[in-house]
C-alpha cells in the first residue's frame, strides 16, 4: 500500500505539553498507519496518550514533530478554518461525554455538521438527518432535547452527528465510557455496522472486552504506541 | 411530524441560547437599554427644548435690544425715539411692583403689572393670549404660568391690589403667556396685565419705562450704539437708560445656557452609556467563557472561526436590537417628559410628543454598534481557542488560579474565617472581570459624590454669601426716610434685635476714558454703614472697606470682571442725578445680588455725601430674634402692618430666607437632572455587579456541587456570594473617595462656568457616607438573587456533565 492510500499515516509523531511541572511528553516517536474500512482499538491506562493520538488524527490538536497524513491530507500544512471544514467532511468525531448542544434538539444537533460544511442542499439535509437517527434507532426522538434522553441515546445521537457529512473515517473517544454495558454493546453494534459499510473506524477504550471484538488494537503507554495486531485487511 | 427548517440550525443555536439563558440575556439587554435610553432621553430632550426654544422665541418677533429707563416717557418721545439713527421700530411699555392678594383678610404679597396700549397688536416679544380675553376697562389679566406657581388668581377670580393703601378688587378675564415671565424657581414672583389707565390707577404714573426695538439687521455692537444714542436723548430731558440688553432674534435668550446644562448632561449620558457598555464586556466575556466547550465541539465537527464568530456576533446584535426595542420609546418617553419639565420652567410652550429621527438614527447606531464592537474583541479570542483546548476545559482545577501575584497575595491572608477567606479570594479571581466591574462600581461612585459635592458646594457658596450679608429682613421704603427716626421704630417693634439703613441705588459704570458702545455697566450701588454688624461678604480679591476709605468701592467679581477693572484701580460711576463720580476698587466681592450680579458697595457716610442725602435712607436691614421663617415672616408682616398704621409706605419687602430658598430650588432644578443621571449610573452599576455574580455563579457550579457534597449549608453558599458582592461593593467605595474628591472641584468649576455661578468647593462627606451605605444596600441587593440561585444549587446537578 502506498504512503497515499493510508487513509492514517503517522510518521515520528511527538507532542509536548509544557505545564507548571514542566514539559510532558504525550506522544514520542509515534508511526501508525491504518489501511481504508480497517476498525482500531486503542488502549492503555489514564494518561498514556490515547487522547493526544486521537486529537492529532482528527487535526483537533497539532504535533510539536513529526508528519500527520490523514485521508490524503498532511494536517501539519493546514490553517485551522481549513482544518475545520476538512474535519467536517471526512472525519466523524464521538466523544465520551455525547457533547451533543444542549440546545439544539437531536435532529439539529445532526444537521449542525452539515450547516457548517454545506455537503448538502438546505433541504435535503432534514431527510438525510431522520435517515441517519433512523440508523441509529433514535427517529422517533428526532425534535427531542439532549438532556431528555438517556445517555445511550445520546451517544447514538453523537454518532449520527458524526455520519451526517458521511466522513470516510469516524474517530471514537471512549464512546462507551459512559455508557452501561448494555448500551455499550448496542453502540458498539452500531460500530461495527459502519465498519461492514467501508468506514475507517478508530475508537479509544477502556473495555477489555469491546477490545476482544475490535480486529486490530494498538497500545499506548507513556507516550509511546505498541501495535499488537494487523487488521483482516 | 412536519417541521420548518428554514432557520439556519446555528442560528437556532444562538435564539435558544439567548432564550435558555433568560437573566443573563436580560442582564445585558438592559445594560445596553440603560445606556441607549439616557443617550436617547438626553439628546431627545436637549433637541426638543432648544428647537421649541428658537421657534417659540423667533414666533414672538423678538426685538433686538431691550432697555429699562430710569424715568417714564410718553408716546411723543416714543415716536421721536423711532427717529433715533440705527432704530428700525421701536415700542413703549410699563412695568411696576404692586401688592396683591385673593382675599381680603389674606397677606399681601409682591407681584407686579405690565402695560401695553393694545395687548392685541405688540409688535415685539409678543404676548399669548391663552385663555379668556386681553386686559379689558372692567378686568385684567395674569400671568398662566404664575397661576399655579405663585398662587395668583385664576379666570374669573378677584385679586385685589393696594393702591393708597386700601384694597380694591379686579377681576381677572384673562390668562396670557409672556415669553419673558418665568414660574418658580426662577420666577420672582406674579405678573399682571392691566390697560393703561389701570396701571396709572394701580402704579400711579402713565407712560412707559421699557423699551424694545429692533436695527434693521442685528448685530450685538450695533444695539448698544443705539442704546447709548437713544441714553444720550433721553438725557435732555433729564432720563437715562439704566439696564440695557441685546437680544439675539435667532436665539433664545437662555440658549446658552440650556447649551451649557445640555453639554452636562450629554457628558453623563455618554459616561452611562459607557459604563453600560462595561457590563455588555463582562457579560459577553463570561459568555463566552461558559460556551468554550461548545465553541470546541463546533470546531470539531467542521465549524470554521468565522462561521462560531457569527454565531456569537449575531447573539450579540439580538441583545442591541431588544434593548433598542425598550430604550427607544422609553429614551423618547423620558426625553419628551425632560423637555417639557424643562420648557415649563422656561414658560414656553411644551411640544407634542415626538420622537426625533435623528435621535432614533443615533439611537439605532449605539445600541447596535456599540455591543458589536466591544463584543467583537472576546467573541474573536473565544474562538481562536484551539479546539483541542477548548474541548477539555472540564472539572475543577483546569484553570489557572494560584499562579498570579494576587492569587497568592491572597492566598497568604490569614487567620480569616474560612468563609470569609473563600469570599475574598474568590472575589479577585478573575482580574479582568472585577476591574470592570470595580470600574463600573468606582465610577458610579465617583460621580454620586461629584454631583453630591456640587450640591452641597452650591448650597454651601449661597449659604456663605447669605450670611456675608447678615440681615433677615429687608424693607424698602417708598420714600427716603430719617435713618435717626426710622430706626428706633423699628426696633421698639418685637422680635427685632438691631435694624440699620443703607442705600440703594441704580447707576451706570465705566473705566476712566472708556467711551463708546459697551463702556457702560449698569451698577447696582449700596452705600452700608461703616459700622454695619451684618456686612462681611465673601471677599474674592482686595480688602474690606474701612471706616476711613472715602470714595473707596467693593465690586461684584463678576462685574469687575465684565468691566476689565481690578483692585486698586479706579471706575467712573454716573450717579442719576449726581453725574460722573470717581471711586477706587479696594476690593471684589462675590454676590448674588443685582441684575446678574452688578453690585458695588461704599461707605454709606460717603455715598449719602455724594447722593446728597446725609442722614436719610431708603432700605432697612433688620436682623430678628427669631430663626424659622414662619416666625420671620410674622415679624416682616408687623412691621408692614406697623409702617402702614404710621402712614410710612413701604414699597418691598423680603425675608432673606425665602430669598435663600428660592435660589436653592434653582440650583435644585440642575442638581436633581443631574442626580437623575447619576441613578441611572448607580442602576448600571448594581447591574454589572448582580451580572459579575451571576457568572460567578455559573462558572462555579462545580465547585458549588463539591462544596455542598462535603458539608456546605445553603446558608455557607449564600453567604460566600454575598461576601463577594459586598467585597467589591466596599472594594469600589475606597476607589471612588479619592476619585470623586479631587474631580469634585474641577465639576464644580466646570459647571459653575456653564451656569455662570462660580461656586466655592466644598467637600459633601454625608455623600461619601450615604454612598457607602447606598453600595452596602446595593450590593447586598445585587448578590441576592446571585446567591439565592447559587444555594439552589444540587450536587448532582452541579457535578453533572451537560
Amino acid at each position: 500500500m502506498t504512503n497515499s492510500e493510508w487513509v492514517i499515516d503517522l510518521k515520528n509523531v511527538d507532542k509536548t505539553f509544557v505545564g507548571p511541572a514542566g514539559p510532558i511528553h504525550a506522544l514520542r516517536s509515534v508511526n501508525l498507519q491504518v489501511a481504508p474500512g480497517e476498525f482500531v482499538g486503542v488502549m492503555g491506562p489514564s494518561g498514556s496518550g490515547k487522547s493526544t493520538l486521537l486529537n492529532m488524527i482528527t487535526g483537533i490538536d497539532r504535533p510539536t514533530n513529526g508528519d500527520v497524513r490523514v485521508i490524503g491530507a498532511q494536517l501539519n500544512d493546514l490553517s485551522e478554518n481549513t482544518l475545520a471544514r476538512w474535519r467536517g467532511k471526512n472525519v466523524g468525531v464521538i466523544f465520551q461525554f455525547f457533547q451533543l448542544l444542549p440546545t439544539l434538539t437531536i435532529i439539529e444537533n445532526v444537521m449542525l455538521p452539515m450547516d457548517f460544511c454545506r455537503v448538502w442542499k438546505p433541504r435535503e439535509r432534514p431527510e438525510r438527518a431522520i435517515h441517519l437517527l433512523d440508523q441509529v434507532g433514535l427517529a422517533d426522538q428526532a425534535h427531542k432535547l439532549p438532556n431528555t434522553l438517556s445517555g445511550g441515546q445520546q451517544q447514538r445521537a453523537a454518532i449520527a452527528r458524526a455520519l451526517a457529512n458521511d466522513p470516510p473515517l469516524v474517530m471514537g473517544d471512549e464512546p462507551t465510557g459512559n455508557l452501561d454495558s448494555k448500551a455499550a454493546d448496542k453502540v458498539f453494534n452500531l460500530f461495527e455496522a459502519l465498519v461492514n459499510q467501508g468506514k475507517t473506524f478508530m475508537m479509544v477504550t477502556h473495555n477489555v472486552d469491546l477490545a476482544s471484538r475490535v480486529p486490530r488494537v494498538v497500545d499506548v503507554l507513556d507516550g509511546e504506541l505498541f501495535d499488537n495486531g494487523t487488521s483482516k485487511t | 411530524m412536519e417541521k420548518s427548517y428554514s432557520m439556519n440550525t446555528a442560528f437556532k443555536k444562538v435564539w435558544r441560547d439567548l432564550w435558555r439563558n433568560k437573566g443573563r440575556a436580560a442582564m445585558v439587554i438592559l445594560s445596553i437599554t440603560v445606556g441607549v435610553m439616557a443617550v436617547g432621553m438626553v439628546v431627545s430632550g436637549n433637541q426638543l427644548v432648544i428647537g421649541q426654544m428658537a421657534r417659540s422665541h423667533v414666533q414672538s418677533n423678538p426685538a433686538h435690544g431691550m432697555l429699562w429707563l430710569s424715568g417714564v416717557i410718553g408716546e411723543d418721545t416714543i415716536q421721536s425715539l423711532k427717529n433715533v439713527p440705527g432704530v428700525a421700530d421701536l415700542e413703549g411699555y410699563a412695568e411696576a411692583s404692586v401688592h396683591w392678594k385673593t382675599s381680603l383678610e389674606g397677606e399681601w404679597q409682591d407681584g407686579h403689572i405690565i402695560s401695553y396700549p393694545d395687548f392685541a397688536k405688540i409688535q415685539f416679544d409678543q404676548l399669548i393670549l391663552k385663555e379668556g380675553s386681553w386686559p379689558q376697562a372692567d378686568s385684567i389679566a395674569v400671568e398662566q404660568a404664575h397661576i399655579a406657581s405663585f398662587g395668583a388668581p385664576g379666570l374669573g377670580d378677584t385679586v385685589y391690589f393696594e393702591i393708597n393703601d386700601r384694597a380694591r378688587p379686579l377681576t381677572v378675564g384673562g390668562a396670557i403667556r409672556n415669553p419673558f415671565e418665568w414660574p418658580r424657581p426662577f420666577g420672582q414672583n406674579a405678573a399682571f396685565y392691566v390697560t393703561p389707565d389701570a396701571f396709572q390707577h394701580i402704579a400711579g404714573y402713565h407712560g412707559y419705562d421699557r423699551l424694545r426695538f429692533t436695527l434693521t439687521e442685528y448685530n450685538e455692537d450695533e444695539v448698544f450704539h443705539v442704546a447709548d444714542r437713544i441714553n444720550e436723548k433721553l438725557k435732555k430731558i433729564g432720563i437715562s437708560v439704566g439696564y440695557k440688553e441685546a437680544m439675539h432674534p435667532d436665539e433664545h435668550y437662555l440658549q446658552e445656557m440650556i447649551n451649557g446644562v445640555g453639554m452636562v448632561l450629554s457628558v453623563m449620558a455618554v459616561g452611562s452609556l459607557g459604563l453600560s457598555t462595561m457590563l455588555v464586556i463582562n457579560t459577553i466575556n463570561a459568555l463566552i467563557a461558559q460556551q468554550v466547550p461548545q465553541i470546541g465541539i463546533m470546531k470539531a465537527i467542521g465549524g470554521t472561526r468565522r462561521q462560531i464568530a457569527s454565531l456569537y456576533l449575531s447573539a450579540i446584535f439580538i441583545y442591541g436590537f431588544l434593548s433598542l426595542v425598550i430604550a427607544v420609546p422609553l429614551g423618547a418617553y423620558a426625553g419628551n417628559a425632560m423637555a417639557r419639565w424643562m420648557l415649563y420652567l422656561l414658560n414656553v410652550p411644551a411640544t407634542p410628543f415626538e420622537i426625533l429621527p435623528g435621535v432614533f438614527a443615533l439611537q439605532m447606531l449605539v445600541g447596535l454598534l456599540t455591543p458589536l464592537l466591544v463584543g467583537l474583541y472576546p467573541v474573536l479570542q473565544g474562538v481562536a481557542i484551539p479546539a483541542a483546548s477548548a474541548i477539555s476545559q472540564t472539572g475543577l482545577g483546569r484553570g489557572h488560579y494560584g499562579r498570579s501575584l494576587l492569587d497568592r497575595l491572597m492566598a497568604g491572608i490569614r487567620g480569616m474565617p474560612r468563609m470569609a477567606a473563600l469570599s475574598l479570594r474568590n472575589t479577585f479571581r478573575r482580574p479582568g472581570r472585577v476591574v470592570l466591574t470595580l470600574l463600573t462600581l468606582t465610577i458610579s461612585g465617583a460621580f454620586f459624590m461629584m454631583v453630591f459635592s456640587t450640591q452641597y458646594s452650591f448650597e454651601q457658596t449661597v449659604d456663605k454669601i447669605f450670611a456675608g450679608f447678615g440681615y433677615e429682613i429687608q424693607l424698602n421704603f417708598s420714600q427716603y426716610q430719617r435713618i435717626d427716626e426710622v430706626v428706633p421704630l423699628i426696633e421698639s417693634r418685637p422680635n427685632i434685635k438691631n435694624a440699620e439703613m443703607w442705600n440703594f441705588s441704580t447707576a451706570n459704570a465705566h473705566v476712566p476714558g472708556a467711551m463708546g458702545p459697551g463702556s457702560e455697566y449698569e451698577v447696582f450701588m449700596r452705600g452700608v454703614p461703616s459700622n454695619s454688624p451684618f456686612f462681611e461678604p465673601e471677599l474674592t480679591a482686595g480688602r474690606m472697606l474701612s471706616p476711613d476709605d472715602d470714595q473707596a468701592l467693593l465690586l461684584n467679581q463678576k462685574l469687575a470682571g465684565k468691566i476689565g477693572v481690578q483692585v486698586g484701580e479706579d471706575i467712573i460711576i454716573d450717579i442719576p442725578g449726581v453725574g460722573d463720580t470717581r471711586w477706587t476698587v479696594v476690593g471684589l466681592v462675590f454676590d448674588l445680588a443685582g441684575r446678574d450680579q452688578n453690585t458695588a458697595f461704599a461707605n454709606n457716610e460717603v455715598f449719602d455725601r455724594v447722593v446728597h442725602r446725609v442722614g436719610r435712607a431708603a432700605v432697612a436691614m433688620i436682623e430678628t430674634t427669631t430663626t424659622d421663617l414662619e416666625s420671620q415672616r410674622a415679624v416682616e408682616a408687623d412691621l408692614r402692618t406697623f409702617f402702614e398704621a404710621e402712614g410710612i409706605e413701604i414699597s418691598y419687602s423680603a425675608v432673606a430666607s425665602e430669598d435663600r430658598a428660592q435660589i436653592s430650588a434653582q440650583f435644585s432644578v440642575l442638581t436633581q437632572m443631574l442626580m437623575l443621571m447619576t441613578v441611572l449610573m448607580a442602576v448600571v452599576g448594581s447591574m454589572g455587579l448582580s451580572g459579575t455574580l451571576s457568572i460567578n455563579v455559573i462558572e462555579r457550579r462545580r465547585e458549588i456541587g463539591v462544596m455542598r457534597a462535603v458539608g456546605a449549608s445553603s446558608r455557607d453558599v449564600g453567604f460566600i456570594f454575598t461576601g463577594e458582592g459586598l467585597m467589591l461593593g466596599l472594594t469600589s467605595w475606597i476607589f471612588a473617595v479619592p476619585i470623586g474628591l479631587s474631580a469634585g472641584p474641577v465639576f464644580v468649576v466646570k459647571l459653575g462656568e456653564v451656569i455662570s455661578f462660580p461656586g466655592i468647593y466644598f467637600p459633601a462627606m454625608h455623600g461619601i457616607s450615604l454612598w457607602l451605605g447606598i453600595v452596602v444596600v446595593l450590593s447586598i441587593l445585587a448578590s441576592w438573587v446571585p446567591a439565592r440561585r447559587a444555594t439552589r444549587i444540587s450536587v448532582n446537578e452541579s457535578l453533572a456533565y451537560e
